[in-house]
Parts: structure tokens; C-alpha cells; sequence
């Protein structure tokens, strides 16, 4: 098992060699002074109090890159991969509401997941449920790649067309999310239940926000939220508004 | 006898001096929202403040369904148990009208010649007499829980569950239908050119010309579910979408600006001066100007789904809140009064031109502030001796008030005009006597005429006569 290390502190590098407690503890005494220490109680040993599983399937899903965010700000703050049985954990995690994202490395992957979960504290345990990352052959139909179209309006929408199979499990709503070349986003949909969405090119985030988006080239992608909390976010397709 | 001529005689008098008498029942609030435009604007007076005429409790809840004011001051609104209520200026019940659906969600119209028109959840428009009796009904392809509307010509416009908006012809045939690809439960509004413009669950505006065929469209990103359009007097339309966007679009086809609100909007604009738009979304009313920049917002503690009226005179705006409060706001956003009825507001505030204001809450009651008449009736008023001495009286201005018995004066004295509007409300600090300039709540000098002069909820008022 993997365990996560925080981003921020001392020794924290030494704490994600791999090979479990014992060797960890010993490189701990011997870095001396490197070790966080408690008066009277003696060295102090990070305690993982995040747990959980990525899956592909059914079989747990090994070497995949987990991150831990603050969920209110996306901020990373611990980052490890998945175990040949996929199981991950962080220790020492505070109190707060945390995301954890996997990212797809293998063809039939999402784009990544996500899980959000709140903590009590160091001291308080979360076990996060198997999260899938396989996609099912959920995927986007239109617009297709680079193609070129004229720029939405409220009085020619764009139409985005996307599946998402009956297989996989039970969906709450999904989202078309439009991207700026940059990365920005510029216009998020409402919830959708059916797998078409339509926007009429007026931008909800950032400067442009109320505005016909200008001509240039954008990304757009699906993401998905399943009945258990666990989220999911199709690959970006580009296309081109003229 | 004698006390009876002398009544008939004041009455004569009156109608001759008063000012306002005809003029009062032409700028009622006679559909959702004020007018066919949906515009929430009125010129009327606002009341003062918060004080409570008088509260009606109908039979069961009331929704988005709002009161309108007929010519005679007449506040007519629809619940949940099938009734359609006509209450008076005073508010009392004149008579009840049963139809076969519930009328929670359909706002009134009232025609030229009196006829009420609603719908009901059971898919009948119905046609009322302004005695409540039945004229006749359409039957629609689902149930109406929209508000009418009436065209220039007399043609009642409406929308339908079943996704068309309806054109009925004002003898109950049908004049056209135009479908949409989904349920309609937005009221339409009427443009200057008589464009009709209504928004579906399909997440359109529709612009349909006054013969049925489609004019444009123009998609928002997410259901148009119970936001009615409002149109401006230069023919500029304001939507709301579910997509958390306020829209707005001239009528020949051009994309202005949006709003991004963060929330699903229910409400429905109401149009200011200056093209100023007002409207609900979230847990907040929001102010927009003419270019769809965010003036200010005013937080609420519950979600605004009433929709708001704009006072002109005054300058104030009127809404509630599921909060279970009716706010009063300042054009600058600043709290001018609110009331706390105690249960969610999602009805639209109806204005009269007497200086009411009429609200519904979802708990079925109707209530009327602003004018302080609880309980009296005009005959009385006119007859019975008042409390507050008036001195000099006739008076060219000045007045001096004072209580008969040397008691202090009430917190608050009322004095009304002869056709019953109050024209301005004084503190009195509770002392025995104060001064007034015989001028109005804005500081204009008052037409000559009969005035009455007298404390809230009392059925006796002092006559004070102004001359020049």
C-alpha cells in the first residue's frame, strides 16, 4: 500500500519510500533531528487516517497517480499512486472537506474521478468507497474534433451530444463544461439528465461572463456525477468557433 | 332623514370636488404583473409603510397565482381549492367563484369590460362576470398554470402543460395555437407592436406575431420553468432561465446582454425607469441596469420567487420571499419597510392606485397595507364625527390638529381624499396638537376639495375642507 505524502512539512519524503512501516520507521530514526518529535512521548510516526480504492471494473487498479485537494479550492495537497491492488492512503490529514482525484492513464478510462469527503481530524478515520475509473465507452459524439463552426448564438446553439452507457452506474446528472485554449472556463451547463446539451455561446465565468464568446478555439468535456457522490470528467475534445 | 339627506348631499359634494375619483380605477393593476407587458411598473403611490389594512383568509394556499385590482378597487385572487375570491377595498368577501381546478398558479386578467379571465389546473380557461358568475369556459390539452393575458383587440393569450400557448377569441372560440417542444408554465407578455412572447420548459423565448406564426426564438441553456418575460415600452424583452441567466433581447431579434446569476430564476423581471431591470434569484433580489451590470443585491432569508413591482412615484420595489416577509426597498437597495406575514411569499404584489399594495402568501392569505382603512366604510367616513379637531377649517393650508379632550393625538394621523386614497400619513410624537401645511406626503400642496382626517382603524373621521 501506498501511503500519501502532505506537500508541505518536514520528512514527509522520507515517509513515501515504499516498502511499509518498518523500514519507514527506522529511516525516521536515523534522518535524527529530521523527525518530528513530541517531548516525552518520543518520535512521532504519520498515521494514515485516509484510506481507499481505485478500481478498473471490478480489479483494483495499480500505479495510478491519487491526489488529495482542498475541495473548496482544488489546491493539491498530498499526492501518492494506488498499490497493485489499487488501495492509497494519506496520513496526517487535518480536518476539512477533501477531494481525492485519480487520473485515467489507460484507454478506457475517464479522464479522472473525484470523491469528496469531510474529515474530523488527524485523529478521525475516512475510508473512501471503490471509486471505478473505467469509463464504460462513455464518450463524446458532437461536435466532433477540430471541426470548425460558426460561433454560438441564443439564435444558433451549439448542440453537444455525448453517451453514457446504461452500464455504468447509476447517474445523477452530467455537465457540458467549455474551455478556453488556455484552460479557463468560460460557461458550465445546468444539470443535464438526457445526453444532449445545448449552449447559446453567452459565457457564465470569467471576464466575458454575460457575453457572446469571441471567435477562437475552446475545449469542451462532460463531467459526471453518479448517485454515490463519485465524480467523473470525460477527455476534452477541441473545437473551433469562426 | 335629515342626517340622510345631508349624507346623499356630501356624497354630491364630494364627487364633484374630488380629483381622483375617475382617475383611480384607469391605471389598476388588472393582469400578472401589472400590465400586458408584464412590466411590474406602476405610477401609483406606494404606502407609506407597513401598516396593515386588513388580512383575508381564503380556503386554502395560494402559489404563484397573484392579486389583480379591478376598476372599483376590487382584489380578485385565485387558491388551491378551486375558488376564485372577490374581495373588497375593505376587505370583505363579495362573492366566491368555484371552478373545477385549482387556481394556485393563474393570476386573473381582467378585460375592459370587467370579464375575469383565469386558468385552472384542470386545463379550462375560464371566463367570469365581474358579478362572479360563470361566462364560459375553453377547454386546453392540460392544465393552465399560467396567468392570461389580453391583447389590445380583446384575444386572451396563455400557455398550457400541454407546450402550446392558446389564442382565444374573447366568445370562447379558438383562435390559434402555436406548440412548443415542451410544457409552458411562463405567463406571456405582450409587446408594443403586439408581439407575444412567452418562454417553455423547452429553454426557449418565443416571439410569435398576433397571427400565430412564430416571429424567432432564442435558446437559453437551461428551462424557462416559471419566469415570465417583461417587455419594455420600447420593445426590449427580460427572461429568466433555469440556466441562471436574466436575458434580455429587443424584439426584432438581437442578442443584448445576459446576467449571470448563479441560481435558477423564477422570478419575473420588473422594468424600472432608466431601463432598469429587478428580479429574484436565490435567496436575493437583484438590481440590474440598462447594460445587465449588477447595481446592487438585497439578501433575503428564504428564495425569491415573487415577482417584484416597481412603485415609479416613489421609486420603491415590492416583493416577498419564502422567508415569509415582504420587503419594501429603496431604489438605492436600502430597506424602506418590511412585514412579516409568517409564511413563504411566492405571489407577485398587485398595486392600487388608492395606495395599496396587495400581497398573497402560500398559506392562502391576502393582505393589504398601506392605506389604513380597517374596517371603515366610505359612508362612515363621510358621516361619522371624527376625534381630531381642525382648526381653521375651511383652511387655505395651515391646520392646526388637535384632540378632542385634550388627549394626546394618536401616533399616526391618516388623511384621506375624498374618493378614500390616503394622501399623507403624520407623526404626531404623540403630542396634543400638531401643525400641517395641507400639503402631501411629497410636500405638494394639495387640491382644493374635502379631506378626511382621522387615526388608524378608527370608523370616524374629521372633514377638513381646503380652499383657496
Amino acid at each position: 500500500m501506498h501511503a500519501g505524502h502532505i506537500k508541505r512539512g518536514i520528512g514527509e519524503r522520507a515517509w513515501r519510500a515504499r516498502g511499509g512501516w518498518i523500514p519507514a520507521v527506522l529511516g525516521i530514526l536515523a534522518a535524527g533531528c529530521g523527525v518530528d518529535v513530541h517531548d516525552g512521548v518520543g518520535p512521532r510516526i504519520p498515521m494514515p487516517n485516509v484510506r481507499g480504492t481505485i478500481t478498473r471494473q471490478s480489479g483494483g487498479a495499480d500505479d495510478v497517480d491519487v491526489e488529495l485537494r482542498d475541495a473548496a479550492t482544488a489546491e493539491v495537497i498530498a499526492e501518492t499512486q494506488t498499490d497493485p491492488d489499487g488501495a492509497f492512503t494519506f496520513a496526517d490529514i487535518p480536518a476539512g472537506r477533501w477531494e481525492v482525484k485519480a487520473s485515467g492513464e489507460e484507454e478506457g478510462d475517464f479522464d479522472s474521478i473525484s470523491w469528496q469527503f469531510d474529515l474530523g481530524g488527524a485523529d478521525s478515520t475516512a475510508v473512501i468507497p471503490d471509486l471505478d475509473l473505467h469509463a464504460y465507452a462513455a464518450r463524446l459524439d458532437d461536435p466532433p474534433a477540430d471541426v470548425r463552426m460558426d460561433s454560438p448564438t441564443p439564435f444558433q446553439p451549439v448542440q453537444f451530444r455525448f453517451t453514457l452507457p446504461e452500464a455504468m452506474r447509476l447517474l445523477e446528472w452530467a455537465r457540458v463544461q467549455c474551455f478556453r485554449s488556455q484552460g479557463s472556463t468560460v460557461w458550465e451547463s445546468t444539470k443535464a439528465t438526457a445526453n444532449e446539451v445545448t449552449w447559446n455561446g453567452v459565457a457564465s465565468e470569467g471576464d466575458d461572463a454575460g457575453r457572446l464568446i469571441p471567435a477562437g478555439e475552446y475545449y469542451w468535456r462532460v463531467k459526471v456525477r453518479f448517485s454515490d457522490g463519485m465524480e467523473a470528467r470525460l477527455e476534452r475534445r477541441n473545437l473551433i468557433f469562426e | 332623514m335629515a342626517s340622510r339627506l345631508g349624507t346623499i348631499r356630501l356624497w354630491l359634494l364630494l364627487a364633484l370636488l374630488s380629483p381622483t375619483l375617475g382617475a383611480a380605477g384607469a391605471d389598476t393593476w388588472r393582469s400578472f404583473h401589472g400590465d400586458a407587458r408584464n412590466s411590474g411598473f406602476t405610477s401609483c403611490d406606494a404606502p407609506f409603510d407597513s401598516l396593515l389594512d386588513w388580512s383575508y383568509v381564503t380556503s386554502d394556499s395560494i402559489g404563484t397565482a397573484s392579486p389583480v385590482v379591478g376598476p372599483d378597487e376590487t382584489i380578485y385572487i385565485g387558491n388551491a381549492d378551486k375558488e376564485l375570491v372577490a374581495v373588497s377595498f375593505w376587505g370583505r368577501l363579495r362573492w366566491t367563484f368555484r371552478g373545477e381546478g385549482n387556481f394556485r398558479s393563474s393570476t386573473p386578467a381582467i378585460a375592459s369590460d370587467g370579464t375575469l379571465y383565469v386558468g385552472g389546473a384542470d386545463g379550462r380557461l375560464y371566463a367570469i362576470g365581474p358579478d362572479g358568475s360563470r361566462k364560459w369556459t375553453f377547454l386546453a390539452h392540460g392544465g393552465i398554470r399560467t396567468s392570461p393575458n389580453i391583447g389590445e383587440d380583446g384575444t386572451i393569450y396563455f400557455g398550457c402543460d400541454d407546450g402550446r400557448l392558446y389564442a382565444v377569441n374573447p366568445d370562447s372560440t379558438r383562435r390559434w395555437v402555436y406548440a412548443t417542444a415542451d410544457t409552458i408554465r411562463s405567463s406571456p407578455a405582450i409587446g408594443p407592436d403586439g408581439t407575444i412572447f412567452v418562454g417553455s420548459y423547452d429553454g426557449h423565448l418565443y416571439a410569435i406575431w398576433p397571427d400565430g406564426s412564430l416571429r424567432w426564438s432564442a435558446a437559453t441553456g437551461g428551462k424557462i420553468k416559471y419566469c415570465s418575460p417583461a417587455v419594455s415600452e420600447e420593445g426590449n424583452v427580460y427572461i429568466g432561465s433555469y440556466d441562471g441567466f436574466v436575458y434580455a433581447f429587443s424584439s426584432d431579434r438581437e442578442f443584448l446582454w445576459a446576467y449571470f446569476t448563479d441560481h435558477v430564476v423564477r422570478s419575473s423581471p420588473a422594468i424600472g425607469p432608466e431601463g432598469r431591470i429587478y428580479v429574484g434569484a436565490g435567496d436575493r433580489l437583484l438590481a440590474l441596469d440598462a447594460e445587465g451590470h449588477l447595481e446592487w443585491d438585497y439578501s433575503t432569508g428564504g428564495t425569491v420567487i415573487s415577482s417584484p413591482a416597481y412603485w415609479g412615484d416613489d421609486d420603491v420595489i415590492g416583493f416577498g420571499s419564502t422567508d415569509g416577509v415582504f420587503y419594501c426597498l429603496h431604489e438605492d437597495g436600502g430597506t424602506d419597510w418590511t412585514f412579516t406575514v409568517g409564511e413563504p411569499i411566492l405571489s407577485s404584489p398587485a398595486a392600487s392606485c388608492w395606495g395599496n399594495i396587495y400581497i398573497a402568501d402560500s398559506g392562502g392569505t391576502l393582505w393589504s397595507f398601506g392605506a389604513g382603512t380597517t374596517d371603515v366604510d366610505p359612508v362612515l367616513v363621510a358621516t361619522a364625527p371624527g376625534s381630531i379637531d381642525l382648526r381653521p377649517n375651511p383652511t387655505r393650508g395651515w391646520v392646526e390638529l388637535r384632540s378632542r379632550g385634550a388627549r394626546p393625538l394618536p401616533e399616526r394621523i391618516l388623511v384621506h381624499d375624498a374618493s378614500g386614497r390616503r394622501v399623507t400619513s403624520l407623526a404626531t410624537g404623540g403630542q396634543a396638537q400638531i401643525a400641517w401645511d395641507g400639503s402631501d406626503r411629497r410636500g405638494v400642496r394639495l387640491p382644493v376639495g374635502i379631506y378626511y382626517v382621522r387615526a388608524p382603524g378608527r370608523e370616524s373621521a374629521s372633514h377638513l375642507m381646503l380652499i383657496r
